[in-house]
């Protein structure tokens, strides 16, 4: 049986900083760098996701992306026109870096896509920008 | 546990010939870099800056504007992919394994290394 895969693109805008809240200015500055800011800085972020899993025989579909739409659009709900660091429970004491927020993306996305028992995600490339992005898949 | 990798698009513009043309052109070249390593304590996998420095000390400042048949031979896109390849995996730190990288000669063609 072949599986095929899907992928799907979703963007969204949010302000992030940069800050270690167990080191001091100068350190985080030295590693931070221009991302540890006052206010911080945001970006257009792009996320790829790969969806694997069987051709229903009905209706010709791994998933309805009408289904992934929705269900893409509430991963990103909590991120869009937001700030990571302030709005976001994750977080709160964790360095919202691109890796982090690739993570925190390819967690979630598993969990909504849970009651589809078939499919799964094989990888997500989160772009921070068209230069800089990270990816996640199972090991 | 999930497998976590950092990508990185560089640029760069640089002049050939190959046996087979006999003409002598340019292109500008796209250079995508995927890492693997840990996550360290600030939360990423190495930061911006380095990655940066060692891409462009290993291989940009050597190949940018430059003549590529005077690094590679026959001066094709596979094997300059291969030097970019090798020269940054030399750089990185031991650390970090440099997963693939795309060379993209053009829109409509790209050189892809994986690693072993």
């Amino acid at each position: 049986m072949l599986h095929i895969e899907l992928s799907r693109k979703i963007h969204f805008s949010s302000g992030h900083r940069y800050a270690h809240p167990a080191w001091s200015e100068e350190k985080n500055k030295e590693v931070f760098g221009a991302c540890y800011s006052e206010h911080g800085h945001g970006h257009n972020y792009s996320l790829d996701v790969h969806i694997k899993g069987p051709v229903d025989s009905e209706t010709g579909m791994i998933i309805n992306l009408v289904d992934l739409d929705q269900i893409l659009k509430e991963l990103v709900e909590p991120l869009d026109h937001r700030h990571l660091n302030f709005d976001v429970p994750e977080f709160k004491d964790k360095v919202p870096t691109t890796e982090n927020l690739a993570l925190y993306c390819f967690e979630n996305l598993k969990s909504k896509l849970s009651s589809f028992e078939a499919l799964s995600v094989s990888k997500i490339r989160l772009y921070e920008g068209p230069d800089l992005w990270s990816e996640v898949h199972d090991g | 546990m999930a497998n976590i990798s950092l990508g990185r698009r560089y640029r760069f513009s640089a002049i050939h010939t190959i046996p087979q043309e006999d003409f002598i052109h340019g292109h500008d070249y796209s250079l995508d870099i995927n890492i693997a390593g840990p996550l360290n304590e600030s939360g990423w996998i190495f930061s911006r800056e380095a990655l940066d420095q060692i891409v462009h000390s290993s291989f940009l400042s050597k190949l940018d504007r430059s003549w590529v048949n005077d690094s590679v031979l026959p001066a094709t896109g596979e094997n300059l992919a291969e030097f970019a390849f090798k020269s940054i995996q030399k750089a990185l730190p031991q650390t970090l394994k440099l997963m693939s990288l795309e060379l993209h000669e053009t829109r409509k063609n790209t050189f892809t290394v994986l690693s072993q």
